[in-house]
Protein backbone atom coordinates (compact mmCIF):
# COMPACT_ATOMS: atom_id res chain seq x y z
CA UNK A 1 0.00 0.00 0.00
CA UNK A 2 2.81 2.44 0.95
CA UNK A 3 4.63 1.64 -2.29
CA UNK A 4 1.55 2.44 -4.36
CA UNK A 5 1.09 5.79 -2.57
CA UNK A 6 4.77 6.64 -3.15
CA UNK A 7 4.43 5.80 -6.83
CA UNK A 8 1.33 8.02 -7.20
CA UNK A 9 2.96 10.96 -5.38
CA UNK A 10 6.17 10.70 -7.41
CA UNK A 11 4.22 10.56 -10.69
CA UNK A 12 2.17 13.62 -9.70
CA UNK A 13 5.32 15.58 -8.81
CA UNK A 14 6.98 14.69 -12.12
CA UNK A 15 3.80 15.70 -13.96
CA UNK A 16 3.63 19.11 -12.28
CA UNK A 17 7.33 19.77 -12.94
CA UNK A 18 6.97 18.79 -16.61
CA UNK A 19 3.97 21.09 -16.96
CA UNK A 20 5.78 24.00 -15.32
CA UNK A 21 8.86 23.56 -17.51
CA UNK A 22 6.78 23.32 -20.68
CA UNK A 23 5.08 26.68 -20.04
CA UNK A 24 7.99 28.69 -21.50
CA UNK A 25 8.38 32.46 -21.05
CA UNK A 26 5.50 34.35 -19.57
CA UNK A 27 3.82 36.79 -21.98
CA UNK A 28 3.81 40.30 -20.57
CA UNK A 29 2.63 43.48 -22.26
CA UNK A 30 -0.18 45.13 -24.18
CA UNK A 31 -0.39 44.28 -27.86
CA UNK A 32 -2.20 46.55 -30.30
CA UNK A 33 -3.81 45.98 -33.69
CA UNK A 34 -1.40 46.34 -36.60
CA UNK A 35 -1.65 49.30 -38.96
CA UNK A 36 -3.01 46.99 -41.65
CA UNK A 37 -5.73 45.60 -39.38
CA UNK A 38 -6.75 49.10 -38.29
CA UNK A 39 -7.67 49.88 -41.92
CA UNK A 40 -10.61 47.50 -41.46
CA UNK A 41 -12.04 48.93 -38.26
CA UNK A 42 -15.67 49.47 -39.28
CA UNK A 43 -17.37 52.77 -38.43
CA UNK A 44 -19.54 51.93 -35.40
CA UNK A 45 -21.49 55.17 -35.62
CA UNK A 46 -23.39 53.39 -38.43
CA UNK A 47 -25.76 51.43 -36.19
CA UNK A 48 -28.09 50.10 -38.91
CA UNK A 49 -28.31 49.78 -42.67
CA UNK A 50 -30.74 48.37 -45.20
CA UNK A 51 -30.09 45.83 -47.91
CA UNK A 52 -32.30 44.55 -50.70
CA UNK A 53 -32.29 41.09 -52.25
CA UNK A 54 -32.66 40.25 -55.93
CA UNK A 55 -36.45 39.83 -55.46
CA UNK A 56 -36.81 43.36 -54.13
CA UNK A 57 -37.27 42.30 -50.49
CA UNK A 58 -35.76 44.74 -48.04
CA UNK A 59 -33.89 43.56 -44.96
CA UNK A 60 -32.34 45.66 -42.23
CA UNK A 61 -29.20 44.89 -40.24
CA UNK A 62 -28.48 46.54 -36.92
CA UNK A 63 -25.39 46.74 -34.79
CA UNK A 64 -25.79 44.82 -31.56
CA UNK A 65 -25.00 46.79 -28.45
CA UNK A 66 -24.83 44.78 -25.28
CA UNK A 67 -26.36 45.79 -21.99
CA UNK A 68 -22.99 46.16 -20.26
CA UNK A 69 -22.20 49.17 -22.41
CA UNK A 70 -18.91 47.68 -23.58
CA UNK A 71 -17.26 49.67 -26.30
CA UNK A 72 -16.56 47.96 -29.60
CA UNK A 73 -12.82 48.26 -29.08
CA UNK A 74 -11.19 47.08 -25.90
CA UNK A 75 -8.18 45.36 -24.37
CA UNK A 76 -8.78 41.67 -23.95
CA UNK A 77 -6.88 40.10 -21.08
CA UNK A 78 -4.96 36.87 -21.65
CA UNK A 79 -4.94 34.78 -18.51
CA UNK A 80 -5.96 36.19 -15.15
CA UNK A 81 -2.78 37.77 -13.77
CA UNK A 82 -3.20 41.14 -15.45
CA UNK A 83 0.12 40.86 -17.30
CA UNK A 84 -0.94 40.59 -20.93
CA UNK A 85 -3.62 42.26 -23.03
CA UNK A 86 -4.52 42.18 -26.70
CA UNK A 87 -6.44 44.95 -28.45
CA UNK A 88 -9.74 43.71 -29.89
CA UNK A 89 -12.33 45.29 -32.15
CA UNK A 90 -15.63 43.38 -31.97
CA UNK A 91 -18.93 44.09 -33.71
CA UNK A 92 -21.99 41.95 -34.26
CA UNK A 93 -24.81 42.61 -36.70
CA UNK A 94 -28.27 41.07 -36.62
CA UNK A 95 -30.96 41.26 -39.27
CA UNK A 96 -34.57 42.01 -38.38
CA UNK A 97 -36.49 39.75 -40.73
CA UNK A 98 -34.40 36.69 -41.60
CA UNK A 99 -32.46 36.53 -38.34
CA UNK A 100 -29.05 36.65 -40.00
CA UNK A 101 -26.17 37.38 -37.66
CA UNK A 102 -22.59 38.24 -38.49
CA UNK A 103 -19.73 38.72 -36.06
CA UNK A 104 -16.66 40.66 -37.18
CA UNK A 105 -13.54 40.72 -35.02
CA UNK A 106 -10.05 42.19 -35.33
CA UNK A 107 -7.65 40.76 -32.77
CA UNK A 108 -4.11 41.70 -31.85
CA UNK A 109 -1.70 38.94 -30.87
CA UNK A 110 1.93 39.23 -29.72
CA UNK A 111 3.42 39.65 -33.17
CA UNK A 112 0.49 39.79 -35.55
CA UNK A 113 -3.18 40.74 -35.98
CA UNK A 114 -6.06 38.59 -37.14
CA UNK A 115 -9.50 39.04 -38.67
CA UNK A 116 -12.36 36.71 -37.81
CA UNK A 117 -15.78 36.67 -39.47
CA UNK A 118 -18.53 34.35 -38.30
CA UNK A 119 -22.05 33.89 -39.66
CA UNK A 120 -24.90 32.61 -37.52
CA UNK A 121 -22.75 31.03 -34.78
CA UNK A 122 -21.99 28.27 -37.29
CA UNK A 123 -19.19 28.99 -39.72
CA UNK A 124 -16.19 31.19 -39.12
CA UNK A 125 -12.94 32.03 -40.82
CA UNK A 126 -9.86 33.53 -39.17
CA UNK A 127 -7.28 35.31 -41.32
CA UNK A 128 -3.77 36.19 -40.16
CA UNK A 129 -2.71 39.57 -41.59
CA UNK A 130 0.97 38.76 -41.05
CA UNK A 131 1.00 35.32 -42.67
CA UNK A 132 -1.58 36.52 -45.22
CA UNK A 133 -3.56 33.31 -44.97
CA UNK A 134 -6.50 31.64 -43.25
CA UNK A 135 -5.33 30.05 -40.00
CA UNK A 136 -8.56 28.77 -38.43
CA UNK A 137 -12.12 27.88 -39.32
CA UNK A 138 -13.57 26.73 -42.60
CA UNK A 139 -10.99 27.36 -45.31
CA UNK A 140 -12.55 30.21 -47.24
CA UNK A 141 -10.60 32.40 -49.62
CA UNK A 142 -10.07 35.84 -48.08
CA UNK A 143 -9.30 38.61 -50.54
CA UNK A 144 -8.80 42.35 -50.25
CA UNK A 145 -9.70 45.06 -52.78
CA UNK A 146 -9.40 48.82 -52.80
CA UNK A 147 -13.03 49.45 -53.69
CA UNK A 148 -16.31 47.92 -54.86
CA UNK A 149 -19.42 49.49 -56.36
CA UNK A 150 -22.74 48.28 -54.92
CA UNK A 151 -26.12 49.84 -55.83
CA UNK A 152 -24.62 53.10 -57.12
CA UNK A 153 -22.34 53.55 -54.13
CA UNK A 154 -18.60 53.00 -54.06
CA UNK A 155 -17.19 51.43 -50.93
CA UNK A 156 -13.52 51.33 -49.96
CA UNK A 157 -11.25 48.83 -48.20
CA UNK A 158 -13.09 45.71 -49.29
CA UNK A 159 -12.73 42.26 -47.77
CA UNK A 160 -14.22 39.36 -49.71
CA UNK A 161 -14.81 36.02 -48.00
CA UNK A 162 -15.43 33.30 -50.55
CA UNK A 163 -16.58 29.83 -49.49
CA UNK A 164 -17.28 28.68 -53.10
CA UNK A 165 -14.69 25.86 -52.99
CA UNK A 166 -15.97 24.58 -49.65
CA UNK A 167 -19.65 25.30 -50.22
CA UNK A 168 -20.73 21.85 -49.05
CA UNK A 169 -19.06 22.42 -45.67
CA UNK A 170 -21.00 25.54 -44.70
CA UNK A 171 -24.54 25.90 -43.38
CA UNK A 172 -27.46 27.19 -45.44
CA UNK A 173 -27.40 30.46 -43.49
CA UNK A 174 -23.74 31.20 -44.20
CA UNK A 175 -23.27 33.21 -47.38
CA UNK A 176 -21.07 31.65 -50.04
CA UNK A 177 -19.62 35.10 -50.75
CA UNK A 178 -19.51 38.03 -48.35
CA UNK A 179 -18.24 41.52 -49.11
CA UNK A 180 -17.41 43.82 -46.23
CA UNK A 181 -16.20 47.38 -46.43
CA UNK A 182 -13.54 48.05 -43.82
CA UNK A 183 -15.10 51.51 -43.52
CA UNK A 184 -18.86 50.95 -43.69
CA UNK A 185 -19.43 47.28 -42.78
CA UNK A 186 -21.35 44.58 -44.64
CA UNK A 187 -22.21 45.63 -48.19
CA UNK A 188 -23.11 42.48 -50.14
CA UNK A 189 -23.55 38.74 -49.70
CA UNK A 190 -24.83 35.76 -51.67
CA UNK A 191 -26.49 32.71 -50.13
CA UNK A 192 -26.19 29.13 -51.40
CA UNK A 193 -29.62 29.53 -52.99
CA UNK A 194 -28.26 32.33 -55.18
CA UNK A 195 -30.17 35.04 -53.34
CA UNK A 196 -27.96 38.12 -53.19
CA UNK A 197 -28.36 41.01 -50.77
CA UNK A 198 -26.93 44.41 -51.63
CA UNK A 199 -26.72 47.42 -49.38
CA UNK A 200 -28.94 50.35 -50.30
CA UNK A 201 -28.05 52.72 -47.44
CA UNK A 202 -24.54 54.11 -47.86
CA UNK B 1 -17.16 8.91 7.17
CA UNK B 2 -20.41 7.71 8.72
CA UNK B 3 -21.42 11.30 9.40
CA UNK B 4 -20.83 12.25 5.74
CA UNK B 5 -22.89 9.29 4.57
CA UNK B 6 -25.70 10.21 6.95
CA UNK B 7 -25.71 13.79 5.65
CA UNK B 8 -25.88 12.63 2.04
CA UNK B 9 -28.76 10.23 2.80
CA UNK B 10 -30.56 12.99 4.74
CA UNK B 11 -30.21 15.46 1.83
CA UNK B 12 -31.39 12.89 -0.69
CA UNK B 13 -34.39 12.03 1.49
CA UNK B 14 -35.29 15.72 1.74
CA UNK B 15 -34.97 16.18 -2.01
CA UNK B 16 -36.91 13.02 -2.77
CA UNK B 17 -39.73 13.80 -0.33
CA UNK B 18 -40.02 17.32 -1.76
CA UNK B 19 -40.44 16.19 -5.35
CA UNK B 20 -42.20 12.92 -4.87
CA UNK B 21 -45.68 14.22 -4.13
CA UNK B 22 -48.15 13.58 -6.89
CA UNK B 23 -49.29 17.00 -8.12
CA UNK B 24 -53.00 17.68 -7.94
CA UNK B 25 -54.98 19.36 -10.70
CA UNK B 26 -57.04 22.18 -9.19
CA UNK B 27 -58.79 23.54 -12.30
CA UNK B 28 -59.33 22.90 -16.00
CA UNK B 29 -59.87 25.63 -18.57
CA UNK B 30 -61.35 24.29 -21.77
CA UNK B 31 -61.49 26.18 -25.03
CA UNK B 32 -64.96 27.19 -26.13
CA UNK B 33 -66.12 25.96 -29.52
CA UNK B 34 -65.81 29.49 -30.88
CA UNK B 35 -62.22 29.71 -29.66
CA UNK B 36 -61.34 26.52 -31.51
CA UNK B 37 -62.38 28.30 -34.71
CA UNK B 38 -59.91 31.17 -34.31
CA UNK B 39 -56.99 29.23 -35.84
CA UNK B 40 -58.17 27.63 -39.08
CA UNK B 41 -55.03 25.73 -40.08
CA UNK B 42 -54.51 22.01 -40.66
CA UNK B 43 -51.11 20.46 -40.21
CA UNK B 44 -49.26 19.96 -43.49
CA UNK B 45 -51.33 22.55 -45.34
CA UNK B 46 -49.38 24.55 -47.93
CA UNK B 47 -50.19 28.23 -48.46
CA UNK B 48 -48.91 30.57 -51.12
CA UNK B 49 -47.79 34.08 -50.21
CA UNK B 50 -46.58 36.95 -52.34
CA UNK B 51 -44.24 39.82 -51.51
CA UNK B 52 -45.39 43.25 -52.70
CA UNK B 53 -42.57 43.30 -55.25
CA UNK B 54 -43.82 40.06 -56.81
CA UNK B 55 -41.81 37.24 -55.21
CA UNK B 56 -44.06 34.28 -54.34
CA UNK B 57 -43.19 31.63 -51.78
CA UNK B 58 -44.83 28.81 -49.84
CA UNK B 59 -45.60 28.69 -46.18
CA UNK B 60 -46.24 25.31 -44.63
CA UNK B 61 -48.35 24.63 -41.56
CA UNK B 62 -45.71 22.74 -39.57
CA UNK B 63 -47.88 22.28 -36.51
CA UNK B 64 -51.54 22.61 -35.74
CA UNK B 65 -52.87 21.00 -32.60
CA UNK B 66 -55.20 21.36 -29.66
CA UNK B 67 -53.80 19.99 -26.44
CA UNK B 68 -53.93 20.21 -22.66
CA UNK B 69 -51.02 21.99 -21.01
CA UNK B 70 -50.13 21.90 -17.31
CA UNK B 71 -49.41 25.21 -15.61
CA UNK B 72 -48.04 25.72 -12.16
CA UNK B 73 -46.25 28.32 -10.12
CA UNK B 74 -42.53 28.84 -10.10
CA UNK B 75 -40.56 25.65 -9.45
CA UNK B 76 -37.84 26.17 -6.88
CA UNK B 77 -34.84 24.10 -7.91
CA UNK B 78 -36.45 20.85 -8.94
CA UNK B 79 -39.40 21.19 -6.59
CA UNK B 80 -42.64 22.32 -8.19
CA UNK B 81 -45.77 23.24 -6.23
CA UNK B 82 -48.07 20.31 -5.42
CA UNK B 83 -50.94 21.75 -7.46
CA UNK B 84 -51.37 22.71 -11.09
CA UNK B 85 -54.05 23.84 -13.47
CA UNK B 86 -54.77 22.45 -16.93
CA UNK B 87 -55.32 24.78 -19.85
CA UNK B 88 -56.54 23.64 -23.21
CA UNK B 89 -54.51 25.37 -25.88
CA UNK B 90 -54.79 25.57 -29.64
CA UNK B 91 -51.52 26.21 -31.43
CA UNK B 92 -50.33 26.44 -35.01
CA UNK B 93 -47.00 27.21 -36.64
CA UNK B 94 -46.60 28.58 -40.14
CA UNK B 95 -43.11 28.46 -41.63
CA UNK B 96 -41.39 29.57 -44.84
CA UNK B 97 -37.81 28.84 -45.85
CA UNK B 98 -37.21 32.18 -47.61
CA UNK B 99 -37.86 34.76 -46.40
CA UNK B 100 -37.32 33.01 -43.08
CA UNK B 101 -40.68 33.62 -41.45
CA UNK B 102 -42.06 31.59 -38.55
CA UNK B 103 -45.51 32.58 -37.34
CA UNK B 104 -46.80 31.01 -34.15
CA UNK B 105 -50.47 31.31 -33.23
CA UNK B 106 -51.90 30.39 -29.85
CA UNK B 107 -55.22 30.66 -28.08
CA UNK B 108 -55.80 29.34 -24.56
CA UNK B 109 -58.80 28.23 -22.53
CA UNK B 110 -60.42 30.83 -20.29
CA UNK B 111 -57.50 31.05 -17.91
CA UNK B 112 -57.47 33.88 -15.42
CA UNK B 113 -54.61 32.34 -13.52
CA UNK B 114 -52.07 34.49 -15.32
CA UNK B 115 -54.08 37.20 -17.03
CA UNK B 116 -57.37 39.05 -16.80
CA UNK B 117 -58.17 39.06 -20.49
CA UNK B 118 -58.62 36.60 -23.29
CA UNK B 119 -56.19 37.04 -26.08
CA UNK B 120 -55.12 35.43 -29.30
CA UNK B 121 -51.33 35.53 -29.52
CA UNK B 122 -49.34 35.88 -32.70
CA UNK B 123 -45.55 35.70 -32.62
CA UNK B 124 -43.24 36.19 -35.58
CA UNK B 125 -39.72 34.73 -35.51
CA UNK B 126 -39.82 34.47 -31.69
CA UNK B 127 -39.25 38.21 -31.60
CA UNK B 128 -42.24 40.20 -32.74
CA UNK B 129 -45.40 39.77 -30.69
CA UNK B 130 -49.04 40.78 -31.08
CA UNK B 131 -52.10 39.90 -29.01
CA UNK B 132 -55.59 40.36 -30.41
CA UNK B 133 -58.05 40.62 -27.54
CA UNK B 134 -61.51 39.11 -27.87
CA UNK B 135 -64.66 39.59 -25.82
CA UNK B 136 -67.05 37.15 -24.17
CA UNK B 137 -68.89 36.87 -27.49
CA UNK B 138 -65.57 35.75 -29.00
CA UNK B 139 -65.39 38.76 -31.30
CA UNK B 140 -62.07 40.50 -31.71
CA UNK B 141 -61.89 43.78 -29.77
CA UNK B 142 -60.89 46.71 -31.96
CA UNK B 143 -59.60 50.05 -30.75
CA UNK B 144 -56.98 52.58 -31.64
CA UNK B 145 -55.13 52.26 -28.33
CA UNK B 146 -54.11 48.67 -28.98
CA UNK B 147 -53.95 49.47 -32.70
CA UNK B 148 -56.50 46.85 -33.69
CA UNK B 149 -58.75 47.75 -36.61
CA UNK B 150 -61.67 45.96 -38.21
CA UNK B 151 -62.61 45.74 -41.91
CA UNK B 152 -65.85 44.14 -43.02
CA UNK B 153 -64.39 43.48 -46.44
CA UNK B 154 -60.88 43.64 -47.77
CA UNK B 155 -59.42 42.73 -51.14
CA UNK B 156 -56.01 41.09 -51.15
CA UNK B 157 -54.39 39.78 -54.34
CA UNK B 158 -57.74 39.80 -56.13
CA UNK B 159 -59.64 37.88 -53.44
CA UNK B 160 -62.21 39.30 -51.08
CA UNK B 161 -61.96 38.56 -47.39
CA UNK B 162 -64.60 39.32 -44.78
CA UNK B 163 -64.23 40.35 -41.14
CA UNK B 164 -60.55 41.15 -41.32
CA UNK B 165 -58.66 42.38 -38.28
CA UNK B 166 -55.54 44.50 -38.62
CA UNK B 167 -53.35 44.22 -35.53
CA UNK B 168 -50.13 46.13 -35.04
CA UNK B 169 -47.31 44.36 -33.25
CA UNK B 170 -47.21 45.13 -29.52
CA UNK B 171 -43.53 44.46 -28.93
CA UNK B 172 -40.27 43.51 -30.58
CA UNK B 173 -38.04 41.58 -28.20
CA UNK B 174 -34.35 42.58 -28.11
CA UNK B 175 -34.97 45.54 -30.43
CA UNK B 176 -35.10 49.05 -28.97
CA UNK B 177 -34.67 51.09 -32.13
CA UNK B 178 -38.13 51.62 -33.59
CA UNK B 179 -36.73 53.38 -36.65
CA UNK B 180 -35.55 50.01 -37.96
CA UNK B 181 -37.44 48.17 -40.68
CA UNK B 182 -39.79 46.17 -38.49
CA UNK B 183 -42.88 44.02 -38.98
CA UNK B 184 -45.69 46.53 -38.44
CA UNK B 185 -49.02 44.69 -38.58
CA UNK B 186 -50.76 41.43 -39.36
CA UNK B 187 -54.09 41.15 -41.15
CA UNK B 188 -56.09 38.11 -40.06
CA UNK B 189 -59.49 36.54 -40.30
CA UNK B 190 -60.92 33.39 -38.75
CA UNK B 191 -61.76 31.79 -42.08
CA UNK B 192 -58.32 31.87 -43.72
CA UNK B 193 -55.95 32.81 -40.89
CA UNK B 194 -53.04 35.05 -41.78
CA UNK B 195 -53.89 37.22 -44.76
CA UNK B 196 -51.04 39.69 -44.77
CA UNK B 197 -47.92 40.86 -42.97
CA UNK B 198 -47.16 44.54 -43.39
CA UNK B 199 -43.68 45.93 -42.76
CA UNK B 200 -42.87 49.41 -41.48
CA UNK B 201 -41.70 50.44 -44.98
CA UNK B 202 -45.11 49.29 -46.35
CA UNK B 203 -43.73 46.20 -48.07
CA UNK B 204 -46.22 43.35 -47.64
CA UNK B 205 -46.33 39.56 -47.65
CA UNK B 206 -49.87 38.51 -48.54
CA UNK B 207 -51.87 35.35 -49.07
CA UNK B 208 -52.53 34.24 -52.63
CA UNK B 209 -55.81 32.36 -52.64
Amino acid sequence: MKRIRLLINTSALIGILALALSCGDKIVGTFYLSEEALKYEIDTTITSFRMVDNYGITEEFYLHSDSWGTSYKYLHEWGVDGNAFGETFYVKYYSVLNDFSMTYVLMADVDHSELEVEWGYKDFVRYNFDKKKVVHGTKAKVMFYDSLRVKDNTYDRIIEIDYTDVKDKISEDTPVRTFISGERGLIKFTLKSGITFERIDY
Amino acid sequence: MRLKLALIIFSLTLFYSCCNEDPVETARFELAEEELLIIPYEQGELLSFKHSNGYTFDMIVEESAVCWEKRNDFCEWFCCPPTYISVQTARAKLVSSYPKLTFEFAVEGNNHFYSDYKGFNITLNNKHQATILYNSGFNFETDSVSKTYFYELMEINGSDYQNVVEKHFDSHYYINDTTLLLPKAVFYNKQFGLLMLKMSNNETYSLVN
